[in-house]
Order: C-alpha cells, then structure tokens, then sequence
C-alpha cells in the first residue's frame, strides 16, 4: 500500500481575481520505503507539494491519503497533531535553535512523545552517534559547520523513528564533499525502511533517489 | 515539562537587554502602581474623616458676624435701604436650591397653654399632663424637618405669610394628640402676651424621629403644638369682623405685626437655618455667590445633620480621581511599553516557535510557556516593591493582591498582541527560509 497517496491535488493562490495556479490536478504514490526527489524548475510547486504532504499547507481540491487513511488537516493545529508522529522534517537552512545545544537540538523531537527519561537519552544518544555527532552533543549550533548542523536537524527529523522524513533542498547549503555525506545518511536511513521525499534542484541528488517526480511550471 | 523549563530558560537568558527592559518596565509598573494606590489610600483616608463618614447635611444653620454684616436689627426696625436689600437677598436664595426658614421651640406646661376646659380635658384625655413642645416654625420648616401629615394638612402660604389675617390661628397637632383632636376642632389658648385667642386644627402629623442637632436628635414633634411664626397672636378682637382687601385697610397695629413678618425673613438670613434637599448643592458657595453680590460674605453656614458639600470635598474628590486617573494612565503606558517590547521579542522568537512546531509541540503550549515567563517576570517585578514597603514602613501598606491585580492586567493586556503574532506562525517560510 502507498504511504502517500495524492489524487487530483489543485492548489493556487492569490486573490479570487489574480489567482495563479501551482499544482494542478496532480496525482502521485510515494510507496513506503521508497526515496523520492520532486524536481522542477522555481515556481513549479515543489515545496508547495511538500507543505501539502507535511500538512503544512492545504490543497484546494483533491484527495490526500496517508498510509491509506485521508488526511482532512485543515489549520495549524491539526497540522501539528498529524506531523508528530508521522513526519519528519529537514530544511535546507537546517531550522536549528541556536540558544539550544546539539543534544537538546535532537532532544526537541521526542519532547511530545512518551520517550521519558533514560530512554529519551539513550535514543539521543543512538541518534547521535548514528550520525557520527556524537561528539558535538554539547556544542551550539552557530560553532557547528553547515554539514554537522544539517546532521543535526536530520537527527531531530528521524529521532521519534518517523515512516516519512521530508526535506526540502536538504544538501542546498552545503559543498559537495558535505552533501555526499548528508546523501550518504538519508540512503542509509532508506535502506533501514524510512520513506525519504526530498526537493532538489540537483540532479545528482535526484539520482540517488529511487525515482523523480518532475513538476511543470504553469 | 522539558519544553517549558528548557524553553522558559532559553527565553529568559536568550533576550537580556529585551528582559531588562521589561523587568523595568513591570518594576516601573508595581512602583507606580504601588505609590498611587498608597498615596489614593491615605488620600481616601483624610477623605473619609472628614467627608466620608457622615452624611451629606440637608439642614444648615445660619450665622453671621453682627460686627461685620451690614444688616442688623435697627435696619429692620427703621426699614432702611439695607432692610429692603435683605429682604431681596431673601428672595433670591429661596428661589434657588436653598430655602432659608427658622422655627423657635419651647417647651410648656400644659395648664400653660391651654384655656379652656374641653381642650384641657382633651389633653389629659390624650395622656399628656406634663410638658409639650410649643413650635413656631416658618415656610419649609415642613421639609426641612422631614415631617409628614397623617390628617389635614401642613399650613399654606397665606398663613404662614399673613397669620395675623387668618380669623383663626391655624395649628397643627403632633401624632400624640391624634387620638384627642380632629382637624377642624377650634381650641382656646393662651400666648405670652395675649390669652384666649382662638386656634383651628387644620392636621395631625405622623410621628417622626425629631430634629437633629449636631448629631444628636432633640426637639420631637410627637407632642408638638406648632403655630406659624409669629411674634405673638394679637387679641381676636382686634380683627375679628372686619374685612380687609389690602395692606392700606389694615389697621396701624396690624400693619406692624405684617411688617415683623418681612422682619423674620430678614432674621432668618442672619440666625436661622437653611434647608438643602439637594446633595450636591455647595451650600456656602452658593450663599456665596448671592452675598457676593452686595458686596459681603459673611453668611455662615454650618451644617447640622451630616457634613457639608462643599468645595473642599468635591477639590478632595477630585485629587482622589485625578490618582486613580494617573493609575490608569501609569498602567496603560507601561502595557503599551511592554506589550511593543514583547511584540517585537516574539517576532525575534517566531522562527523558534515554528521550530518546535515543526517538531510537533503544539501552540498552545508555546504561548502558555510565554504567558508562564511573564508571570515568572510579575513576581520578580513584584519584590523591589515589597522590599521598599517592608524598609519604609515595616509593613505592606497596601494588599499585594491589588498591585498584582494591576500587574496582571498589564500583562494580559500586553501579550495579547504576541499571543495573536503566535498564531500566525507559518511553516511555510521557515522551510521557505524567508522568515527573519
């Protein structure tokens, strides 16, 4: 069964008279356990497609299941209760909280479960040693380079062990040698089941991925 | 719990300069606040001695300084200019809120009064045998004493202006004798100067409570004869089948005895009383105003059954509203202070806020993690104050309850704006990079 599914997505904004439309009628599967990179070009509604994915932003007309059940989100709140314990989400300025260490920083993302206590610290603990950060758990974020802080958010995205992490230009800010390892990380966590989509508009990124979505500007 | 205490410190160390300025700013608060409602407790306090406990007199009585005043006995007895100019100002201050009136009391032996037979009967019949109360009252005395009728009725213009015209001096009963007269009976009495002269029942008060002096309740009416004011009944003979038209036709005598009647009026300016229904009347500056006009002040009125209106109270009600008016005004400020300078941290804050958002902690939590920081800033701001107050004066001089109460208005007040930024929180530019 398709983790996500989407049917007939139709999304536009602006004002009733000078509406411009981003997502027209689009349909598509994202099969569990699949990588997939959503390509095109500025303005073609890439992240817009995430945000509808994340329950961030909310599609005029059409159909969203998630893991077969539709998804009815309709304002933040919602969006919130649905993203907790389905989704996790990286940027591609990373979204870290500078005043928060690196261990607090990935702690975030199990604050609104039910991982209490040693167990909560021991899952940092694995999270950030898989990442190989383990090291820089007592660090700030502004100390950190742009590879480690992108680490650090995948560590907060993937810490309450989420189906589906989205990302958004995930290796945007980094230099090739940084990027491959990042690409290296999401791999890995695809290959250990996690349902990757990503937006990128390189194409080697893509080509990491199991398959690519292009979108058409309008 | 993790979220509020880790956020609740990143919040209070991640802004100092932001906090100083609002830990200054509620300090600032709490002080004023604090030294208004102390400065508007001690002000209530004088306030209410002098003005608060009592209440507001209706009955005044008149004095004037013999020395200074312009209008004396031999004006009224030569009917000078000055006699006439009284006269005018008696006009003028019973055609406004105040009535001027007099009354003179005593108090008889029955036998005293009384001549014939049947009214002697009457009143042992009714149960007096002792002392009565003998009243001789002029116009309002009726209001100003807060009497009512239960039969008949209280006496009319024409005899209380002209008695010596009536052919029969009206007279109205307390509620004592209700029992042993009727309206209409016609009873003989002897006055000071004159005997057997003929009086008409024309009502019967119910009882009352008396005239207050001073704070002290004197004079009841329950066993009251009361006469309209005159200097004395001239013999009914002297009237009795004659028909006046006017003030000419009188004879001499009695021409006199209606001239005494503008001379009581006059009287009642320098030592009568002053009747008031109206609370909010300043009584002394409204006698004021109209002595002012001919050019002396020396009418005194001093009141005898509560505290006066007077300018002093309403400039003491006045400072007392001008305080709360500056608590007021010292509080919006500070919320307009505070809320621009939380506004302003809360966009700072906003990009963290859609973090733990995007981390699924919902809203909520985040603005009730604010409102708890705030109040954390509330209690810290609240100490420099008690500390003063326990310095100064070994004590709180005021609740801590009310300066909290104002704090946290303020504070409601203020973060209301940042609680309404917080919910426009919007994922989108922060995966969009466009937020700060």
């Amino acid at each position: 069964m398709a983790l996500i599914e989407l049917q007939g997505i139709n999304k536009s904004f602006g004002t009733k008279d000078k509406k411009v439309s981003v997502l027209e009628n689009l349909s598509l599967k994202v099969e569990e356990g699949e990588m997939v990179a959503i390509m095109g070009k500025s303005g073609a509604g890439k992240t817009t497609l995430l945000n509808i994915i994340a329950a961030i932003d909310y599609p005029d007309s059409g159909t969203y299941l998630y893991d077969g059940k539709e998804v009815k989100t309709r304002n933040t709140s919602q969006g919130i209760k649905f993203r907790k314990d389905r989704i996790g989400l990286i940027v591609q300025h990373f979204a870290l909280i500078n005043d928060f260490k690196v261990y607090d920083n990935v702690e975030l993302g199990l604050w609104e479960t039910n991982v209490k206590g040693s167990a909560r610290k021991k899952r940092v603990m694995e999270v950030l040693e898989s990442l190989g950060i383990a090291d820089l758990k007592d660090k700030y974020p502004n100390v950190l380079s742009g590879g480690e802080k992108q680490r650090v958010a995948i560590g907060r995205a993937i810490a309450n062990n989420h189906k589906l992490l989205l990302a958004d230009e995930p290796t945007g800010s980094l230099d090739s040698d940084t990027e491959q390892d990042i690409l290296n990380i999401l791999k890995d966590l695809n290959s250990k089941g996690m349902t990757i989509v990503m937006v990128t508009h390189d194409e080697d990124v893509a080509n990491v991925c199991d398959r690519t979505i292009f979108l058409d500007k309008h | 719990m993790k979220f509020y205490a880790r956020n609740l410190a990143r919040s209070v160390f991640g802004h100092p300069k932001v906090n100083l300025i609002i830990l200054f700013d509620l300090i600032l608060t709490a002080a004023a606040v604090f030294v208004l409602i102390q400065n508007f407790y001690f002000l209530k306090e004088k306030h209410d001695e002098f003005f608060g406990e009592d209440r507001v007199a209706k009955t005044y009585e008149l004095y004037v300084g013999e020395s200074v005043f312009p209008l004396t006995e031999s004006d009224a007895q030569s009917k000078s200019n000055m006699f006439y100019l009284g006269l005018e100002l008696y006009k003028e201050i019973n055609a406004s809120p105040i009535k001027t009136f007099s009354y003179t009391h005593d108090r008889r032996g029955m036998r005293g009064g009384f001549y014939d037979k049947a009214t002697d009967e009457k009143m042992i019949a009714s149960g007096h045998r002792e002392l009565i109360d003998w009243y001789y009252v002029s116009d309002y005395a009726l209001e100003a004493f807060g009497l009512k009728m239960s039969e008949g009725r209280w006496f009319n213009n024409e005899e209380l202006d002209y008695p010596y015209l009536q052919v029969r001096v009206p007279v109205i009963f307390g509620s004592n004798f209700a029992s042993a007269f009727d309206v209409g009976d016609v009873i003989i009495f002897d006055d000071d100067n004159y005997y057997h002269d003929e009086a008409v029942v024309v009502g019967i008060l119910e009882s009352s409570p008396g005239i207050e002096y001073y704070g002290i309740t004197q004079s009841g009416f329950d066993d009251a004869v009361i006469f309209p004011e005159i200097e004395s009944f001239p013999r009914l003979h002297a009237r009795k089948g004659k028909d006046f038209s006017g003030y000419a036709d009188l004879p001499k005598s009695i021409r006199r005895r209606l001239d005494y009647v503008d001379r009581e009026r006059f009287r009642t300016l320098t030592t009568g009383y002053l009747y008031c229904p109206d609370e909010s009347v300043d009584v002394q500056k409204l006698i004021n105003d109209y002595t002012s006009k001919y050019g002396f002040y020396q009418i005194t009125a001093t009141p005898i059954d509560g505290t006066s209106y007077s300018e002093t109270k309403s400039i003491s009600e006045r400072n007392l509203l001008l305080i709360g008016v500056l608590a007021v005004s010292t509080t919006v400020i500070c919320m307009i202070s505070l809320g621009g300078v939380l506004y302003n941290r809360t966009l700072d804050d906003r990009r963290t806020y859609c973090i733990y958002m995007s981390a699924g902690i919902p809203l909520w939590k985040i603005n009730l993690s604010l409102i708890m920081e705030m109040l954390i800033w509330m209690v810290i701001s609240l100490m420099p104050v008690i500390a003063l107050s326990l310095y100064e004066f070994e004590t709180l001089l005021i609740p801590l309850w009310q300066i909290a109460l104002f704090e946290l208005i303020v504070m409601s007040v203020s973060i209301a704006p940042s609680l309404r930024v917080n919910s426009k929180c919007n994922l989108d530019l922060l995966i969009r990079n466009q937020m700060n």
